[in-house]
């Protein structure tokens, strides 16, 4: 399997109707900082536990809040 | 065209806001309105509770407070909603407590087994969705995404089962009609996606 891409993970987030500004949006921006709302966020999590057949623990939330950050994790959890 | 269009959606019982339940009727008959007969709300989004009267428009707004997509035929529609500063004019008496009663529940899911007179399919899910919310915590839930694969029918039994349960906060709940499942329901703990 490829591995999981910032890209693969900017086009899920912006399927879930997000109110965040996918501009500001880099790889490395909270989330929060570019406006998304938990709604969003609790969305993108549901949208990528349903693409990649996988859960993601609740203690690991507050860590992967950037999309660098939740493409290592779940490169690490799939590999 | 599609300019903005105030909706006029009363308060139900004693609440000082509108549940995505209210306005989702509202929206349906917008998008008839706009679109034709066949033209129907597909998801509906609400970000925070709301308390002044609502306008939907086409266009993209900023700081709206919810947004919503129409089907029809093959086009698929955004819409978004944006609260006014105008007060709430009209109130109607509310009580869910039938449906409370006449629900069937157990670990993870709550159905109704036969139609409540005087309540929509829609107003039984909300019912549903707090009596499955309250077996998570029970702290105040708020219903704040509707998506529907198909529209909903008169069809029972109408349940709710949970998908997803996420963060301590989130859960997605899958929503049957029959043996079918028809869509999903969000909620979201404390009534605010802050």
């Amino acid at each position: 399997m490829a591995p999981v891409s910032t890209a693969e993970l900017r086009e899920l987030i912006a399927r879930v109707d997000t109110v965040a500004d996918l501009k500001k949006l880099t790889d490395t921006t909270r989330f929060r900082d570019a406006g998304a709302d938990s709604l969003d966020f609790y969305n993108l999590i549901v949208a990528i536990e349903e693409e990649f057949g996988i859960t993601i623990d609740d203690s690991d939330l507050e860590e992967v809040n950037t999309l660098e950050k939740l493409a290592k994790y779940l490169n690490e959890r799939l590999a | 065209m599609h300019e903005c269009i105030l909706l006029d959606v009363p308060l139900k019982g004693d609440r000082d806001y509108l549940r995505l339940a209210d306005l989702f009727p509202a929206i349906q008959g917008v998008a008839q309105g706009q679109f034709g007969p066949l033209a129907q709300v597909s998801s509906m989004m609400i970000r925070r509770p709301l308390r002044h009267a609502i306008e939907v428009s086409f266009q993209p707004a900023e700081g709206c407070s919810g947004s919503f997509r129409i089907r029809h035929g093959d086009e698929s529609i955004s819409g978004w909603l944006v609260e006014t500063d105008q007060q709430i004019s009209r109130r109607v008496p509310y009580d869910s407590s039938p449906i409370s009663a006449a629900a069937v529940s157990g670990p993870d899911f709550a159905r109704i087994l036969t139609p409540i007179p005087g309540f929509a399919p829609l107003d039984i899910l909300v019912s549903l969705a707090k009596i499955v919310g309250a077996q998570l915590s029970t702290r105040s839930w708020w219903l704040c995404q509707l998506n529907l694969d198909t529209p909903f029918t008169e069809r029972f039994p109408l349940e709710v089962r949970v998908l997803h349960w996420i963060g301590g906060r989130f859960t997605v709940l899958n929503i049957l009609q029959g043996d079918t499942v028809i869509g999903t329901c969000r909620a979201i703990l404390d009534g605010t996606t802050k």
